[in-house]
């Protein structure tokens, strides 16, 4: 197996945005609907419960259940098999009324003390349930991600009453295939994604130097409505790529880079846009056929199609330039849910595409006369053909 | 203190605890409320997970994910070797082989700032008997070294110059998000690499809260929790201002917060406490006749530390009894409910000197006013 790929970005220590429950693109009944759906899978695996995880960093499953997304530290989703879920969240009291306008969840409590909010609702989980049935599972999903302190306690907590089995893979699972609401989101993330890239372009055409192309390209953002914007840029043409915003000015950078290659990615409504684009004054031949390989690539997209020949089509057009450093020839990966956590996926991957899921599938070429490239194209796979988020051809 | 001493301090503490080697780790999310011991050891903050050997004849390791961060990490480490990992487990388990002492002379800081996951990775790689050792570790790297103050100096000027884009860009009828964005783009303009920025607007607060798409009108006062970080080291002002013409009671009240402050960076002078600083905070306000709110929720701590590093003294809260030392940098903010005006916020971030606390900002918060353009 090859080695990962990371695109990591700089985590902020507090989120800030739009977080609000915008009940006119996400209404209760979708997350009725959904919560159905969970509890299927709960039933099939006999969970009496489930418990989901989410942070500031990582909070896909947990914001698709409640739309909450913690600004800092963590949340935790209780889901029984009937009845109203809870949210618990790591917040002070007087932090609750801004939690509430977060979330269609009602039942909302706030604590530090992880062991007696679990414990005391999973009591009443396994009282409801019948007594003398045996000790039960529950399913908690995101528990390896959990901070150590906090995941032990919980972990303690939830194993006082009953064997726990690791609900991510199962939950993950759920999400993989956008509902109809989630598409519109990620259309309007997208558009909204296709504006702040402009902006960022649009100021490093005209001689701005990187920090305030970028700066251009999260304001357009965040007043478009983005929760969260995340940057990082090439500086020195090694193929690194640095989190500028997070970066003192260096005395060693006069002004842009080219080739220049940025990765943006927005959060909208709760959904992710990312995208990798490398300008130049004039796209370079490398740039030209990894262009070529990603549409062709985004051409061939379908449900059904696995990583392999999605990216084997790929390396068949882009040529025979190097890989880039961090990414390699090309990747793939789910795109919409989730942003750092969401593995990238290689051509010796089988894993299919899934109909209705949403993938980004990222061309690089690294080093020699041609510098670094980055590219990327975002596409939702149908049943039969494709729809694009995010054009190859925006990228170059 | 510089880097070096930091660095002689831990090892210090390490000898009187008999250990001869330290893993300082650090996951990716970072706070600014809470000790980054990587960063203490290396200046670095991460991207990903990260760790730092230190070996008690004083050489040291930074090895950071992704491995493409290690350019970045390089041109900042003070430790003696910088290196990146595409597999930050395996590369723990190859610093712990390569370290090849037995568990009981290795020290762990920073264990709860991972993952699950990471965490008992490290623990499984390391066996039993490993310590934790986060006490003294800190205790060693409570006071900040002279380029953390430069940089909580620099932050701080950030952080005014973030306050007087607020005063000259707020307006009745732009949303708080509006002008969330102005001010945190100007700060990262100026060199902010992150922000902790708390701003609402209401006509009576309880609390400060994140910012909305609440419309700014006549009549609000506007609070502000603005924290900026500089290299990695944060500061903190906190701020009020009124849209348009109020009461002059505000005024009167906002004394008191004023008073509160310098009445906390007077007491706070090396050997006193915490708890110390927090009485004399509290008593102008129990004076007033606030005694009673003087406890959450209506206000939440009269200040705290100031990470990613140190965040030595801890929260300021009376039941604190740490003792403060020369070079602590931390926020005195005496923000307070009061019935007559709602919530109102004034902080400013200080550094312990031998004659008290010294302000950081350039000039102390005044409850400031915007006027309402015609």
């Amino acid at each position: 197996m090859s080695a990962a790929i990371s695109m990591q970005t700089m985590q902020p220590v507090l989120l800030y945005g739009q977080y609000e429950w915008d009940q006119n693109w996400l209404p209760a009944d979708e997350f009725e609907a959904r919560l159905g759906i969970v509890r299927r899978v709960m039933a099939d695996r006999g969970w009496k419960g489930v418990v989901v995880h989410g942070d500031s960093q990582e909070n896909g499953l947990l914001c698709y259940l409640t739309n909450f997304i913690p600004n800092q530290r963590w949340g935790l989703a209780l889901i029984g098999a009937d009845g109203p879920p809870r949210l618990i969240v790591s917040v002070g009291s007087r932090d609750l009324p801004a939690v509430r306008k977060q979330t269609w969840v009602q039942d909302i409590r706030a604590t530090s003390d992880i062991v007696s909010a679990l414990g005391s609702w999973l009591q009443e989980v396994f009282d409801k349930s019948h007594a003398g049935s045996g000790p039960g599972k529950i399913g908690f999903a995101d528990a390896e991600r959990m901070r150590f302190d906090v995941a032990g306690k919980a972990l303690d907590a939830c194993r006082g009453f009953a064997e726990v089995e690791d609900a991510s893979p199962a939950l993950v699972a759920i999400t993989r295939s956008k509902r109809p609401r989630e598409i519109a989101l990620l259309r309007l993330s997208y558009r909204c994604l296709h504006v702040a890239l402009g902006e960022v372009e649009r100021v490093w055409r005209n001689g701005g130097d990187d920090r305030a192309a970028l700066l251009a390209g999260e304001r357009s953002a965040r007043i478009a409505g983005a929760q969260d914007v995340r940057m990082l840029c090439s500086v020195d043409g090694t193929g690194a790529l640095r989190p500028i915003a997070c970066e003192s000015p260096s005395p060693s950078r006069a002004g842009p880079v080219e080739p220049w290659t940025v990765y943006f990615a927005l959060r909208r409504g709760g959904y992710w846009a990312e995208a990798m684009v490398t300008m130049t004054g004039a796209p370079s031949p490398a740039q030209r056929a990894a262009r070529r390989a990603l549409e062709s690539a985004a051409a061939s997209v379908h449900a059904g199609i696995s990583c392999r020949d999605l990216l084997g089509r790929m390396e068949a057009d882009r040529g025979s330039y190097a890989g880039h450093p961090i990414l390699g020839s090309g990747a793939c990966r789910a795109s919409g849910r989730a942003l750092d956590g969401e593995p990238w996926m290689r051509a010796d991957s089988d894993e299919a595409l899934v109909e209705n899921g949403v993938y980004t599938i990222a061309a690089g070429v690294g080093g020699g006369d041609t510098g670094h490239v980055l590219l990327s194209t975002t596409v939702l796979a149908r049943a039969a053909g494709h729809e694009i988020l995010w054009p190859a051809a925006a990228a170059a | 203190m510089n880097a070096d001493e930091r660095v002689k301090a831990v090892l210090g503490e390490m000898a009187e605890a008999g250990i001869e080697a330290i893993i300082a780790v650090c996951g990716s999310v970072h706070a600014f409320q809470k000790p980054n011991a990587v960063f203490l050891l290396s200046g670095v903050r991460s991207l990903g997970d990260a760790f730092v050997v230190l070996r008690d004849r004083g050489d040291s390791t930074l090895v950071v994910s992704p491995a493409w961060d290690a350019c970045r990490a390089r041109e900042r480490s003070k430790t003696t070797v910088t290196d990146g990992a595409a597999d930050i487990r395996e590369a723990l388990v190859a610093a712990v082989e390569r370290i090849g002492l037995p568990p009981a002379k290795i020290g762990i800081v920073g264990l709860d700032s991972l993952s699950l996951a990471m965490g008992t990775w490290l623990l499984r790689a390391l066996g039993n008997g490993a310590r934790r050792f986060d006490a003294e570790f800190l205790r060693a790297a409570r006071r900040k070294i002279a380029e953390e103050i430069a940089n909580a100096e620099r932050a701080t000027r950030i952080a005014e110059q973030g306050w007087e884009t607020l005063l000259s860009t707020a307006r009745p009828g732009m949303h708080e998000l509006e002008l969330a964005t102005e001010i945190c783009g100007r700060m990262t303009a100026l060199g902010a690499d992150d922000n902790f920025l708390m701003l609402s607007a209401s006509q009576h607060a309880r609390a400060v809260r994140p910012p909305s798409r609440r419309i700014l009108e006549a009549g609000d006062i506007i609070l502000c929790e603005i924290s900026p970080g500089f290299d990695g080291q944060f500061s903190q002002i906190c701020r009020t201002a009124l849209v348009g013409e109020l009461p002059g009671i505000f005024e009167t009240k906002y004394e008191l917060l004023r008073e509160a402050v310098r009445r906390g960076m007077k007491t706070a002078v090396p050997g006193a406490s915490v708890a110390e600083v927090v009485r004399a905070m509290n008593l102008i306000l129990e004076e007033a006749g606030y005694a009673e709110f003087c406890v959450p929720p209506h206000m939440r701590a009269r200040g705290h530390g100031l990470g990613v590093g140190s965040i030595s003294p801890g929260d300021l809260t009376a039941d604190n009894k740490n003792i403060l030392d020369r070079d602590m940098v931390f926020v005195i903010h005496p923000n307070q409910y009061m019935p007559e005006t709602g919530y109102m916020m004034c902080g400013e971030p200080v550094v312990v000197t031998d004659a008290g606390a010294r302000a950081l900002t350039t000039r102390l918060a005044t409850l400031d006013r915007i006027a309402i353009r015609q």
